[in-house]
């Protein structure tokens, strides 16, 4: 009997829970690492044993996400509050950007750090949880008001159903019920849910919600709403992970962006070049560039502003900068300001000179990028030789003990005067003999066949012969077998008459007696021999 | 969710307002408090006023009733005639509220309530007598204190 909650049309509450295991009712949610617990805690996917992990100690841990500003901030008397709200901003932003909102909490990492090196270094697992926020997210284009929920205004998302036939999302109708009046939130049908059993909503409600497209809270690609947590798992290059720590000989607890994966680590502290402010390495070349107070240089020869990480730049342009003439290496030591070292290359006593020796350079140049070229070649022939080589040994071998005419094919193919084949004459070539070998294969095994059918014939003809023999001689044996017998059962009878009628018992011998003397003399040609 | 939803419905009541009302927020980092101006209906005697309204919606909003007060005074029978402002609506009391209702759906029936007083649920018991005794010197007064105080 159905219990008295259920819509009959509905699919029975399984103890089996989506997959995703969001399910607030089956799986207790742990204590959240992160300082904002929402509403959305429930609808968070995890799998980890949180507990577990926070049993350690967790100090590598501390950095990742938030702390990441903390940690760099300069702990000195640097002028920190002249610009330490956009300073923080900005330490987390070059490489992290912002999370958006349906992107709650830092990711968790699910397994524990494990030592790799001797030294007890730890290396993270790349693999982290990725909360969504299903509430936060953006859909594409418009939803059907029939899969948007009353209560959250948003698609159900883990849709159960009330006795008044009303859909909510579970946390939605949950968190209501934990309000006040058990009553539905729609229609105030008194609900009697009792032990947080909820009814699923139809499969049908359930598929169209999950075939829903949102967009992805990192990246924005559009991915449907259920494949949203591998997405992130798996593929989405904004996605954060574990810095795996390139280049360092330590693991890094700090965080990356997915794409960034394959560059090296940059989280360690720096100082500005220009200010003295410690900070991440990672995010030197933002703060230089945008942040730094003192990021602005003028050039102490032509008085000209600019940022001063690319004050190299600057001084290759220049203007005022004393520069030396361009034919300096050939013996001219004139030297002045670039603007004016036009009006001297014009008149340089060494600029005829200059221009020979420039296009000679040239030229040399090229002649070492060409025999550069050649060099390259030939390596890359001679590594193709050598390969080729290898090939046709570790072909010819299983051929070997067969005197091959086809393995002229090779020998042909190495004394070829042309000393390099194309590819594929080689390949043809292999193929040929290849072919040739299974023919030469195919034509032994059938005449292996032939003489092992003969052979088996020869010998079965002998048995057969045997055979016959040996079932004549039975017949025989039965035949004499059945006349015993019979003799036996007459012998029985005249023995009960003689018994029985003396006066008959001379008479019956007589008329017996007549055709076993025949009979006798007849089977005594095959008597069998005696065992 | 209560952020979300909240900001979702103001969104929407911004992009389509109903129709004599304009929202907006006391302050824009708080999506809790809206500000609501409110036009006295035509067929009443509130025609012509414009009747600001304080808008609270509660940290367990929607599933607890959001509060609504006049900040201008407005003589009606379920309304406080004070500073106050405070109001009798059943669609707010808490018993009646469901997490299903939205800030529409309240704003509509304050308008239906400048409408048709209900002086049987009165806040302001000798408004009331005067609705249900002398109807026309109800009309009079309410359009005095339209004009007096909701311009
Ligand atoms: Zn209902
Ligand atoms: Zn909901
Ligand atoms: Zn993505
Ligand atoms: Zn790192
Ligand atoms: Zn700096
Ligand atoms: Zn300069
Ligand atoms: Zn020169």
């Amino acid at each position: 009997m159905p219990p008295p909650n259920t819509p009959v049309d509905i699919e029975p509450l399984s103890p089996i829970r989506s997959s995703r295991g969001s399910d607030p009712a089956s799986i207790p949610t742990p204590p959240s690492p992160a300082p904002s617990i929402t509403m959305s805690a429930q609808h968070r996917f995890r799998t980890t044993e949180w507990e577990r992990f926070s049993n350690e100690p967790m100090p590598a841990l501390v950095p990742i996400g938030d702390n990441h500003a903390d940690r760099s901030r300069p702990k000195s008397d640097d002028p920190v509050d002249e610009f330490g709200p956009t300073e923080t901003a900005q330490l987390k932003t070059p490489f992290l950007p912002p999370l958006p909102a349906a992107y709650t909490s830092e990711p968790v990492f699910n397994e524990r750090p494990r030592p790799i090196e001797s030294d007890g270094n730890s290396y993270y697992n790349l693999e982290l949880i990725h909360n969504i926020d299903f509430s936060a997210l953006t859909y594409i284009g418009t939803v059907d008001e029939n899969l948007i929920c009353s209560i959250c205004r948003t698609p159900f998302f883990n849709p159960v159903i009330t006795d008044c036939c009303h859909i909510f999302c579970h946390s939605c109708l949950h968190q209501a019920l934990k309000h006040g009046s058990s009553s539905c939130p729609i229609d105030r049908t008194i609900l009697e849910i009792v032990n947080e059993d909820y009814c699923k909503a139809p499969t049908v409600i359930r598929n169209q919600v999950d075939a829903l497209k949102a967009e992805c809270p990192a990246c924005s690609a559009a991915i449907e709403r259920s494949v949203l947590q591998i997405h992130l798992a798996q593929h989405c290059p904004e996605a954060r992970m574990a810095c795996p720590g390139k280049n360092t000989s330590k693991g890094c607890a700090f965080l990356m962006l997915r794409k960034h994966l394959g560059s090296e680590c940059m989280h360690y502290a720096e100082h500005c070049p220009d200010c003295n402010l410690e900070l991440m390495a990672i995010d030197m070349d933002h703060h230089r560039n945008e942040l730094c107070t003192k990021r602005i240089g003028t050039c102490q020869h032509c008085g000209a502003e600019y940022v001063e990480i690319h004050s190299e730049q600057h001084l290759l342009a220049c203007p005022d900068l004393e520069i030396s003439c361009k034919w300096s290496d050939i013996g001219c030591d004139f030297t002045t300001t670039r603007k004016t070292m036009v009006n001297h290359e014009k008149s340089c006593n060494l600029r005829f000179m200059g221009k020979k020796f420039e296009s000679m350079a040239k030229e040399s140049n090229e002649f070492r990028n060409e025999i550069a070229d050649l060099k390259n070649e030939r390596n890359n022939q001679e590594r193709r030789i050598k390969a080729l080589e290898g090939t046709f040994k570790s072909i010819r071998f299983p051929f070997d003990d067969i005197s091959d005419p086809t393995s002229d094919a090779f020998s042909g193919f190495r004394d070829n005067t042309d000393p390099s084949p194309t590819g594929f004459d080689h390949v043809m070539a292999l193929m040929d003999s290849q072919q040739r070998n299974i023919n030469k294969l195919s034509t032994s095994l059938r005449e292996l066949e032939a003489r092992y059918s003969t052979l088996l014939f020869n010998e079965t003809i002998q048995i057969r012969n045997d055979l016959a023999e040996l079932r004549s001689l039975q017949q025989t044996t039965s035949m004499h077998v059945r006349w015993l017998m019979q003799f036996r059962l007459q012998e029985n009878r005249r023995v009960r008459a003689g018994t029985g009628l003396g006066s008959n018992a001379g008479g019956s011998e007589g008329s017996d007696g007549s055709p076993m003397g025949p009979r006798r003399s007849s089977d005594s040609l095959h008597q069998p021999p005696r065992l | 969710m209560t952020q979300k939803r909240i900001t979702k419905e103001l969104q929407e009541v911004l992009a389509t307002p109903p129709p004599g009302i304009k929202v907006n927020l006391v302050d824009e980092s708080n999506v809790h408090n809206w500000n609501i101006i409110m036009d006295g209906p035509a067929d009443s005697p509130y025609a012509g006023g414009k009747f600001q309204l304080l808008l609270v919606l509660p940290p367990e909003y929607p599933f607890k009733p959001p509060k609504i007060n006049f900040k201008t005074r407005i003589y009606h029978p379920n309304v406080t005639f004070d500073e106050h402002g405070s109001m009798c609506i059943g669609i707010l009391k808490s018993e009646a509220w469901k997490p299903s209702s939205r800030i529409p759906n309240v704003l509509t029936a304050i308008q239906q309530l400048l409408l048709e007083p209900v002086p049987d649920d009165a806040l302001e018991q000798a408004t009331a007598q005067k609705f249900k005794e002398d109807r026309k010197a109800y009309d009079k007064e309410a359009r005095e204190m339209t004009k007096k105080y909701a311009k």
